[in-house]
């Protein structure tokens, strides 16, 4: 009996567990085999996949299944034809007949998302902000310092492997052209998808494969939810002692065709709003125009100490802008910009400086209280057109700036005061046009400027020099400088084989008016200083050039020469005086490129430049309280030669990035500076003479990234010395100066409770003077600062953040210097509404001043700086 | 009825261009798949790189459009270069592959349901079968993750070698293809990773909409075993630095 259930059971058992089979073929409804169709049989009511099989070329398939269901559910799908679904008795299946219908069926799609914190697709690193990202960071500008590869300097410029950026984007557009601080300090960085780095970026699309450029540009990509909506990102921060406030508001927006950013900021904790307007890249004939403001008369004041400017900054700024993109259609965009910055600036310093003459040294001591107010209002409108066919954009710019600043020292009872404001107009157009392999260019630039200055100085100095040794109440000088300055050109590129070829042909005008007069001041009457205190200039300067250059990629070389001729007629005119000179000129330069390897990369650089200017003016300017110049020479011509070697890695894949570069040049002027100190008051004359000068610097930096501890390193090591001379109290001196830097920064993430900024800097100056036979070797000074960010990322979302600065500071004969300071930051965020709710305190050790020295030649400068005191701030950040 | 000469010479022609026509239609890409790829060995990455699977209806080709690329470039620079009666070409380093490229090709046949792994060594290019019968063996695993907004399929199987391979498969891509030379999963692999650090996932789906486009299958490789290609591995490995071989001889030092 036992033996025939035993039987029974595993009969039982193997028709249970009996493997079946379910055959058929597939046709379409033109009785076609249905090839490569896809089956998969499942329970009536179930998902658990049972047996799966293709259909073969003749429409035929096979599906072998184990088990007894009651009811089995087939499913017959393809890309080519509609979805069947079949449901099939599982004890009775017979041969299976299918008919499908052609049908065109979508594809599901694919919602990717790179998970590398890098990766690099063609000519574009991709970067993660989230891996690289911590709880603290705000805006893009936070992440992006830390980014392999990447540097940001103190002025918001940003480095891709040592290399300054070419372009800013945001979703692709070129909102703020050079001044993307705006965007980079302001775009929230949960907004931000992905930062690219567009490597050889080439903005101007028609000159893509004819133009290769060295510059890379960042591109921010925003994630879908920013596109849609309005951007909000702000802090209202209210502070002791004094009364103290730092709020800030940015509205963004960025869709497809409109993008602005608009900001309002106010503060007085010592944060350079002025900063955020910076231009980061600037054109040379901007610097030609006089579109940077140089000022031609100053107040003797202490240079900025390397310390935060915040620490030393007393201010009362405000800035308002609105920056607007509106893209027209066809690759085509009109762009305009507004700002307006106010601020009012105390400072409170003092300074000894020692100056070492041969026989002499000579000491000024200066006790500075001082007051500066300025308002500076720019505006920009840009129309641009680039497609690979044409490239057109014009661009105005309008600049103007109301300043005035006084300064009282204490140590002298004197009161210098300075009225320098500022107006400058620039349109600029550019346009490149394809004409089969031909490219045409178009160039315009169009510059105004004017630069009024008047500078007063109570008492009266130099009474010997200008009122026959008897005091007096002031001095007042006044400058005008106006300059109008014009650049045409037109050119051609075109590609010949390997070669490509590129001529541009141009005339550049520049025309300035110069005037000045020195008056004595007694009581209230202005009298105009008795001698050779008063001009008026003429200056012309008349260039036509030709730049031809010849470009080729000939095996792993990238070669290219330039030789350029120019033939400038210069004018310099006066009451009493006229100077003119025809000059011809030929400035080649050569710049070669040898790609070792997909890492390696060098490159070497020659150039050779000549130049002339007329800068004489046969009278005499008060330029500061203590120095009178006279530049009474005649036209003053320039030589130089350079060499710049590059060696450059760079590797993605384990975010190794490195740099040698070597630059040595010499200089050769035909005017040379004489200098005589008569107290503390300075005669500088130039004199027409052989004025040769060099420069060799050495730099090598390496930045590694290593992702699986989110820690990076970047070390750098420069080296620089040069060669100058003067003559001082009639000896001819020669000056070498030598400076050596180390510095490193480290940041990591390594773990998820903390995050860890340190940075060392140290410094090393040597200054040597050779007189005669005579060398003055002036002990070296040393710099040496450390920083420590500290994030503590505690539960409930605060977080924690304490900031160390040490500096020391050292000089012959003189105390070291050494100041600590210490800042803390003690952050709750709140998720809705995102609220940041933050209370710090800054400079915790309350340090009051900061001393520092410095060397200018054989100037010893020992400063002692006011700083801000103890800080108690509550601040509310938040974003929408 | 009698056929002249004629008549024969235009029907064979007739026939011969039917054929080209079918040869090409079976060839057309339906649609192409690419795939993130990495190989990581003891840390380092050896792959890192984007390859794509054209799929036709009867075979599919996966390959790295790196290498895809910098061979049609090159292709090009060669063309230019005799048409210019230039005697040598140079290679720069912008002709050449990313040094993380995935350097073999999979052609893989679905009606043979066989895996061909194509491959340069030396001087000539081979071909084996890769890992035969191995898409019989995937057990399918109640597991779901959904892989860049594609609900996927967990299955796994286990190679000869001991090698552990996980797959995500989406079933809603009715195509039983996927990256390398794994398939014959009842929809589209969308994720993959094996115990010896091979890993891919899909990041784009397209269907071809360029009826003439069809899939490009290395040129005169020969097919061997797989046993015989990894000894011409080994001897183009040994040669390498001796100067080339002229194809085939590799193989025979090998036996």
């Amino acid at each position: 009996m036992f033996k025939y259930a035993t039987l029974a059971l595993l009969l039982l058992s193997v028709f249970c567990f009996a493997q079946n089979t379910l055959k058929g073929n597939i046709k379409d409804e033109n009785n076609h085999a249905a090839d490569n169709v896809s089956l998969i049989l499942y329970p009536k009511m179930g998902d658990n996949i049972l047996a799966y099989t293709s259909s073969n070329s003749m429409g035929n398939f096979s599906l072998s299944y184990f088990g007894v269901l009651d009811s089995l559910r087939l499913e017959i799908s393809s890309l080519a034809y509609s979805k069947k679904v079949i449901f099939l008795d599982a004890k009775n299946i017979p041969f299976l007949n299918v008919e499908l219908k052609t049908s065109v069926n979508s594809l599901p799609e694919v919602v990717f998302k790179d998970k590398r914190p890098i990766s690099k697709r063609g000519d574009t690193v991709n970067y993660d902000p989230k891996y690289f990202a911590d709880k603290t960071d705000r805006v893009v500008i936070d992440v992006i310092k830390n980014l392999p590869g990447i540097k940001v300097t103190d002025a918001g410029q940003i480095l891709y492997n040592n290399k300054a950026i070419n372009k800013f984007y945001v979703d692709g557009k070129d909102l703020l052209e050079d001044r993307y601080s705006i965007a980079s300090n302001n775009l929230p960085l949960n907004a931000v998808e992905q930062i690219q780095v567009l490597e050889n970026h080439q903005p101007i699309k028609l000159l893509d494969s004819i133009q290769p450029s060295d510059r890379a540009a960042i591109n921010i990509k925003l994630n879908n939810n920013a596109k849609l909506k309005l951007l909000g990102n702000g802090t209202a921060g209210f502070g002791l002692s004094p009364l103290l406030r730092n709020n800030n508001l940015a509205l963004l927006k960025f869709n497809k065709s409109v993008q602005y950013i608009n900001t309002a900021k106010n503060n007085n904790i010592g944060i350079n709003l002025a900063n955020e307007l910076t231009e980061q890249n600037i054109n040379k004939d901007v610097f030609e125009s006089g579109g940077i403001k140089r000022d031609l008369l100053n107040l003797v004041q202490t240079s900025p100490p390397p310390l935060a400017q915040s620490r030393y900054w007393f201010n009362d700024n405000t800035l308002v802008g609105c920056n607007f993109l509106i893209g027209t259609g066809n690759q085509t965009t009109l762009k305009f910009n507004l700002a307006y910055v106010n601020d009012n600036l105390k400072n409170y310093d003092s300074s000894i400086t020692s100056v070492f003459l041969p026989n002499d040294t000579l000491v000024i001591n200066e006790s500075h209280s001082g007051d500066a107010v300025y308002h500076k209002f720019i505006s920009g409108l840009v129309f641009e057109k680039n497609t690979k066919k044409l490239y057109l954009r014009n661009a105005s710019k309008f600049e103007r700036l109301w300043s005035t600043a006084e300064d009282f020292i204490s140590s002298n009872n004197l009161n210098q005061s300075l009225k320098n404001p500022f107006a400058n107009f620039t349109n600029v157009f550019n346009g490149f046009v394809k004409v089969s392999s031909n490219i045409l260019q178009f160039r315009s630039f169009t510059s105004y400027s004017n630069l009024p200055q008047q500078l007063n100085v109570e008492p009266g100095q130099y009474n010997v020099f200008l009122n026959n040794g008897l005091p007096y109440d002031g001095l007042q000088q006044t400058n005008q400088l106006q300059t109008f300055y014009n650049n045409n050109q037109v050119g051609y590129s075109k590609k010949n084989g390997v070669f490509v070829f590129s001529d541009r042909v141009g005339v550049k005008t520049k025309l300035q008016k110069l005037n000045n007069a020195l008056s004595l001041q007694n009581t209230n009457l202005l009298i105009p200083a008795n001698g050779n205190f008063e001009a008026e200039i003429f200056r012309k300067e008349i260039d036509f050039y030709n730049e031809f250059s010849v470009a080729t990629n000939y095996k792993k070389v990238n070669f290219n020469l330039g030789l350029n001729l120019e033939s400038n007629f210069l004018e310099n005119k006066g009451q009493g005086f006229q100077e003119r000179q025809n000059l011809l000129f030929f400035n080649p330069g050569l710049n070669i490129i040898y790609k070792i390897s997909s890492f390696w990369e060098t490159t070497l650089s020659l150039l050779a430049s000549n130049d002339a200017k007329y800068n004489a003016n046969p009278s005499f300017i008060l330029q500061d309280y203590r120095t009178l110049l006279n530049n009474d020479v005649p036209l003053n011509k320039t030589k130089s030669q350079s060499v710049n070697y590059l060696l450059n890695y760079r590797n993605i894949i384990y975010a190794i990035f490195g740099s040698l570069n070597v630059n040595y040049s010499h200089n050769q002027s035909n005017v040379l500076l004489q200098t005589n100190f008569n107290g503390i008051s300075v005669t500088q004359t130039a004199i027409s003479q052989n004025n040769p000068s060099t420069n060799f610097s050495i730099k090598g930096n390496i930045n590694k990234y290593y992702l699986a501890l989110k820690t990076g390193i970047d070390i750098n090591l420069n080296y620089n010395a040069n060669n100058i001379q003067q003559v001082q109290q009639g000896l001819l001196t020669n000056f070498e100066t030598k400076t050596i830097d180390f510095s490193t920064r480290i940041n990591t993430k390594v773990s998820p409770v903390f995050s860890l900024v340190y940075s060392l800097n140290f410094t090393r100056f040597y200054s040597f003077s050779k007189q005669s036979n005579v060398i003055t070797d002036f002990t070296p000074i040393n710099y040496l600062l450390q920083k420590l960010d500290f994030n503590l990322f505690l539960p409930k979302e605060y977080s924690l953040k304490i900031n160390l600065e040490h500096y020391y500071n050292n000089a012959n004969q003189l105390s070291p210097a050494k100041f600590f300071y210490a800042d803390l930051n003690l952050q709750k965020r709140i998720v809705k509404p995102k609220l940041d709710i933050a209370i710090a305190v800054t400079n915790i050790l309350n340090a009051k001043s900061y001393i520092n020295y410095s060397y200018n030649n054989n100037f010893l400068i020992n400063t002692n700086y006011a700083l801000r005191g103890r800080i108690f701030m509550a601040k509310v950040g938040f974003q929408f | 009825m009698i056929l002249n000469k004629k008549t024969v010479f235009f029907a064979m022609l007739f026939f011969a261009k039917a054929t080209s026509v079918f040869a090409q239609s079976e060839n057309n890409i339906l649609t192409t798949a690419s795939y993130v790829v990495s190989y990581t060995i003891n840390g380092k990455i050896v792959i890192n790189d984007l390859c794509l699977l054209d799929i036709t209806k009867t075979q599919s080709y996966f390959y790295s459009k790196n290498v895809a690329e910098a061979s049609a470039k090159l292709s090009e620079k060669r063309a230019l270069a005799e048409a210019q009666g230039a005697e040598e070409i140079f290679i720069s380093r912008d002709d050449r592959p990313s040094s993380n490229a995935y350097r073999a090709d999979v052609l893989k046949n679905y009606d043979k349901s066989n895996a061909i792994m194509i491959q340069g060594v030396g001087m000539q290019v081979l071909g084996y079968v890769k890992d035969p019968n191995l898409q019989k063996k995937w057990q399918i695993k109640d597991e779901n993750l959904v892989v860049n907004g594609l609900k996927s399929q967990k299955a796994v199987v286990v190679k000869p070698d001991g090698t552990i391979v996980t797959a995500w498969f989406c079933k809603d891509i009715p195509l039983p293809d996927g990256p390398f030379s794994y398939f014959g999963l009842p929809g589209l692999i969308t994720k993959l990773s094996t115990t010896d650090g091979l890993e891919a996932e899909l990041t784009q789906i397209v269907k071809n909409t360029d009826p003439k486009k069809q899939i490009k299958v290395r040129e005169n490789y020969s097919l061997v075993t797989e046993a015989d290609f990894k000894k011409a591995a080994e001897n183009a490995k040994a040669n390498r630095g001796m100067g080339a071989l002229p194809p085939g001889l590799s193989i025979k030092q090998a036996n």
